[in-house]
């Protein structure tokens, strides 16, 4: 869930660029100091994750789990997607510096609108409920992000990337349904398991 | 038998690594915005001619390097066979009902040498960055200490992390685990992911608990300063240099 660098227009890149630096000051703000290395552990974890890989079809996908994120961490999601983002970038070469702005949108806005769905009314429900509203914000995080992917490339250049947008839509189908499936699987665990761990999110 | 994820690139020895990372940071950034808002194909040429020759001066292994490049051209190859076909313009070639624009084509070789130069120089000038070092740099240019902090445990403890699902995935391939497309491989992972969650919250919070015995006060001492010399003020005046010169190409 990757946009690579070159492809977006210059005003689409400052405009990622500015609201992610927002987001990242909001997300910061509401991160208190002692939870900055649990902040840090989980980023750790979700960049380790990523090098999770699920055989679908001929090719595999690889586990992006920004709903997991969302649910964990509330706003707190930004900086730590941020911070694996960067990481991604230098360390694999997967996006880059100019489009790390959007590309922290892009998977940082779902995680927060994910994890606010998932916490209305959260305390009554059971693990399989749980579990399938994880479901949900994993695919539902994956979807949202290919919907603003969609609107970034839209805004770069109007209707010349439509066949560009549909090969990408069509591309992350397997991953949407990889995340539903391990981001519900993960929350049924730790419903039953570590109820606690999901209940408090910076939102 | 550990493999570290963390720095493939940062242990060469070439000039390039010798300068100043504050002052790589910033003439990437600077590139970076020069090269996005560009559209000529002359700069871009330029631009990308000195993207490589930054690779070759930084000696960066072939191995990594073409790792980075197919991972990017892998989705240039769609962005070529796709924007030539549907931006409108001189037609140039027909395929059937499918027209190749000569403008689609031209937009399309741009966005593959953008994306391009761009990769070569963070290659070149930023991943040859130590991350802790790096770290400290983004302190030193005012980036915002909390997310530096939380880079800062992130690069720690990859590896730690990464080990731990290394041993697991060993333990289950030892019991006859093998990831297919199905269920059981779903449920597998995700038992994975939430084992490995469980773990690293769980050391989250002992760290916290040993930080504060060691009177830790929510801030890290910043260790590495920086400071530039002659030669980071010659790297960056000819890496300026260099750049005018390509963005003023025809």
């Amino acid at each position: 869930m990757h946009i690579s660098e070159g492809v977006l227009s210059v005003p689409v890149l400052a405009g990622g660029a500015m609201l992610a630096a927002g987001a990242i000051a909001v997300g910061l703000k509401k991160l208190p100091d002692e939870r900055i290395p649990q902040a840090g552990m989980l980023c750790a974890m979700f960049f380790v994750a990523s090098l999770i890989h699920l055989p679908v079809g001929v090719s595999a996908v690889h586990l992006v789990l920004n709903g997991l994120c969302g649910v964990l961490l509330g706003w707190a999601a930004f900086p730590v997607i941020a911070v694996a983002l960067l990481l991604q970038a230098l360390l694999f070469g997967f996006g880059g510096l100019s489009v790390l702005g959007a590309n922290i949108v892009v998977m940082g806005v779902p995680a927060v609108l994910c994890s606010c769905l998932f916490h209305a009314g959260f305390s009554t429900l059971t693990p399989h409920q749980a579990g399938l509203r994880g479901a949900l914000a994993g695919g539902g995080a994956v979807a949202l992000g290919i919907g603003l992917m969609t609107l970034a490339l839209w805004l770069s250049s109007g209707t010349a990337y439509w066949p560009l947008i549909g090969t990408v839509l069509l591309a992350h189908l397997p991953v949407m349904a990889a995340e539903a499936a391990v981001t519900g699987a993960v929350v049924f665990l730790l419903a039953r398991t570590r109820p606690t761990l999901l209940a408090p999110a910076l939102t | 038998m550990t493999t570290s994820v963390v720095h493939p690139l940062a242990h060469g020895d070439s000039v390039i690594h010798r300068i100043d990372p504050r002052v790589r940071l910033l003439c990437v950034l600077a590139a970076s915005v020069c090269i996005a808002a560009t559209s000529r194909p002359g700069p871009l040429l330029a631009a990308c001619a000195l993207a490589a020759v930054l690779v070759l001066v930084a000696r960066i292994p072939w191995r990594p390097l073409w790792r980075r490049l197919r991972v990017l051209n892998a989705f240039m190859a769609i962005v070529l066979l796709t924007v030539p076909f549907s931006m409108q313009g001189e037609t140039i070639w027909q395929a059937g009902a499918l027209g190749a624009s000569r403008e689609g084509l031209a937009q399309a070789l741009r966005i593959i040498l953008t994306g391009n130069t761009l990769v070569l120089l963070l290659t070149s000038l930023v991943a040859t960055i130590e991350p802790t070092v790096l770290a400290h740099a983004l302190l030193h240019l005012r980036v915002p200490d909390k997310l530096v902090r939380i880079l800062m445990f992130a690069v720690r403890y990859i590896d730690v992390l990464n080990d731990s699902r290394l041993r697991m995935d060993r333990a289950m391939k030892a019991r006859g685990y093998v990831a297919r497309c199905n269920a059981h491989t779903v449920r597998t992972s995700a038992y994975l992911v939430a084992c490995l969650l469980a773990q690293s919250l769980d050391r989250a919070a002992r760290i916290e608990r040993a930080m504060r015995c060691r009177g830790w006060r929510g801030q890290f001492p910043v260790l590495n300063h920086f400071h530039a010399g002659a030669r980071d003020v010659r790297f960056a005046c000819l890496f300026a240099g260099a750049l005018a010169a390509a963005m003023v190409m025809p």
